[in-house]
């Protein structure tokens, strides 16, 4: 809600570092996975600018998770051409790869932190892109990571549980280390993959209010594969549909109502 | 329409048994036969003899000299001694062996398949094998049994440590990967914390077998407590030897108390 003035007002602090790139521009992607008969993405084209948080909905299948991967190449795209605030993804090399993930922060379904190691300890481990293998480890790590590693967990509310081994914290609390370790990377888009899949209404709420803010604060491009249509039109300025591994459906969503994209959902099972 | 009320009669007791089955069967009892004739027989005159001749024994033996109780148990430290040394090198050469011979952390595939050749090398030569080798190598003393050791624990953590790399979720190694973090990393802020439970309990599991086999290792001439023993019983000290044995007994049982409490620890948090 409060998003949606955001990107204008954003594009123009970046400008300086971004150029007139998009933030995300994918042409012709295509992913077929192997032993698979059909694409998973097929010809897909997008652009997302800078500061844009877009929804992507579809059903499962549909190819949400398949493209998120593929921006930071997570999955490797069968053909096509991605870039990232003007930067190739496609064919980048080992280090330049690295390099583009260290800006990309992703959020997965299902948290993926480190079992066994405490929440701080996860979240130091956002910085790894940044200052390397030193920062595996909280004790090896310098003084201002570790002060930077708090001051994440304070911003998503769990500071509290700094010192409690992740797999003792409840989904919610997860979800919000998982996004702090992701702030530490200080991302410049944020790829979300069903972020609150796992969640109860109140928490998936509470997690989303968070990371659009987040997102607005900074200027942040979103993109964010959800399955629930109210709150892809609650929290995004554009929503696109997926079906079948291709576009079927793009359109700010103050234009759209959640009449118009049933559809989406209904006709592609498949 | 074939229906099936036509069929009355039950189902045959014996079904014919498939050609392996009677391969098999061929097979195992031609090699017991063979061996029967080769003296691999269990039979019932030498058993009865057997057991007055182990009489004999156990007459000599109890009760059990301690006379040179001192001698026997500095030998018997020095065996736990190797089997703790042996079994902390092998596990930490185990890690980075492991790392490579897992198929989602190798580097390359080449590596993988030397790690794994390493493995299987380690794991199929017994360790009183090892034990020879090392004493040709390094001389006749505890420092082969070390050695020995150290390459059977490569053998058995090696290979267990890389299964449980590979059985680990591979979305919490994509978390890492996202974040844009090195390879390295990777590997030692995300895959070894996740495995550590399975390090612990299979490193216990070799430390276990360990100190059973630097018993033995001592009858090679790979030093510790085994020497003792063989030179008692090549000398009829059957009450000497009966001490021994005892001694073992209850290093053997304590270290494998020691592993189940610590087991049980690491798998219970």
């Amino acid at each position: 809600m409060g998003v949606a003035a955001k990107p204008s007002g954003s594009e123009g602090d970046l400008a300086g570092t971004t150029g007139s790139a998009p933030a995300i521009d994918v042409t012709n992607l295509r992913v077929r996975y192997r032993r698979a008969k059909t694409d998973a993405l097929s010809d897909l084209d997008l652009r997302v600018h800078q500061g844009e948080a877009v929804a992507l909905i579809g059903t499962n299948g549909a190819g949400k998770s398949t493209l998120l991967r593929c921006l930071v190449r997570l999955i490797e795209p069968t053909g096509g051409r991605i870039a990232i605030s003007g930067t190739e993804v496609t064919g980048a090399s080992r280090p330049a790869l690295r390099a583009i993930r260290r800006d990309v922060g992703f959020v997965f379904q299902r948290y993926h932190l480190i079992p066994r190691l405490t929440a701080f300890h996860n979240v130091v481990q956002g910085a790894m892109g940044r200052h390397g293998s030193r920062c595996s480890w909280p004790s090896t790590s310098p003084g201002d990571v570790r002060q930077e590693a708090m001051q994440c967990l304070e911003r998503v509310g769990v500071a509290a549980f700094a010192d409690r081994r992740v797999d003792t914290l409840s989904g919610g609390q997860q979800q919000r280390v998982a996004i702090a370790r992701m702030l530490m990377q200080r991302p410049r888009v944020i790829l979300a993959d069903e972020p609150v899949a796992s969640l109860d209404p109140a928490s998936a709420n509470a997690v989303l209010d968070l990371m659009c803010s987040i997102a607005a604060e900074r200027g942040v491009t979103v993109i964010m594969a959800l399955h629930q249509i109210e709150l892809a039109l609650r929290y995004a300025d554009r929503v696109i549909g997926l079906r079948n591994g291709t576009l079927d459906f793009d359109q700010p969503a103050g234009d759209c109502d959640e009449t118009q994209l049933n559809p989406i959902f209904a006709e592609s099972t498949t | 329409m074939t229906e099936p009320a036509t069929r009355t009669a039950p189902p045959p007791r014996v079904r014919r048994p498939s050609l392996l089955t009677l391969v098999i069967v061929l097979v195992v009892g031609a090699l017991l036969v063979h061996g029967w004739t080769e003296g691999a027989t269990v039979r019932p005159d030498s058993l009865l003899t057997g057991v007055f001749r182990l009489s004999e024994f156990v007459d000599d033996a109890v009760p059990p000299d301690v006379s040179r109780v001192g001698p026997i148990l500095a030998a018997l430290l020095v065996t736990v001694e190797m089997a703790l040394l042996g079994t902390i090198i092998g596990v930490i050469l185990s890690v980075p062996l492991a790392v490579m011979a897992a198929r989602n952390t190798t580097p390359h595939w080449s590596l993988y398949g030397v790690s794994r050749a390493i493995i299987t090398v380690s794991r199929t030569i017994p360790d009183l094998i090892w034990g020879l080798i090392f004493v040709i190598a390094v001389g006749l003393g505890p420092e082969a049994g070390v050695l020995a050791i150290t390459v059977d624990v490569m053998g058995f953590c090696g290979r267990f440590f890389a299964e449980s790399i590979e059985d680990i979720d591979p979305g919490r190694i994509e978390g890492l990967r996202a974040i844009g973090a090195p390879r390295a990393g990777v590997i030692v802020g995300g895959v070894i914390p996740a495995c550590l439970p399975s390090f612990v309990t299979t490193s216990m599991f070799a430390l276990e077998s360990s100190a059973r086999s630097s018993v033995v290792l001592g009858l090679v001439g790979a030093g510790g407590i085994g020497i003792e023993l063989a030179t008692s019983m090549t000398l009829l000290r059957y009450d000497e030897a009966l001490t021994i044995i005892l001694a073992i007994l209850v290093v053997v049982v304590a270290f494998e108390r020691l592993s189940a409490a610590i087991r049980r620890r690491v798998l219970g948090v």
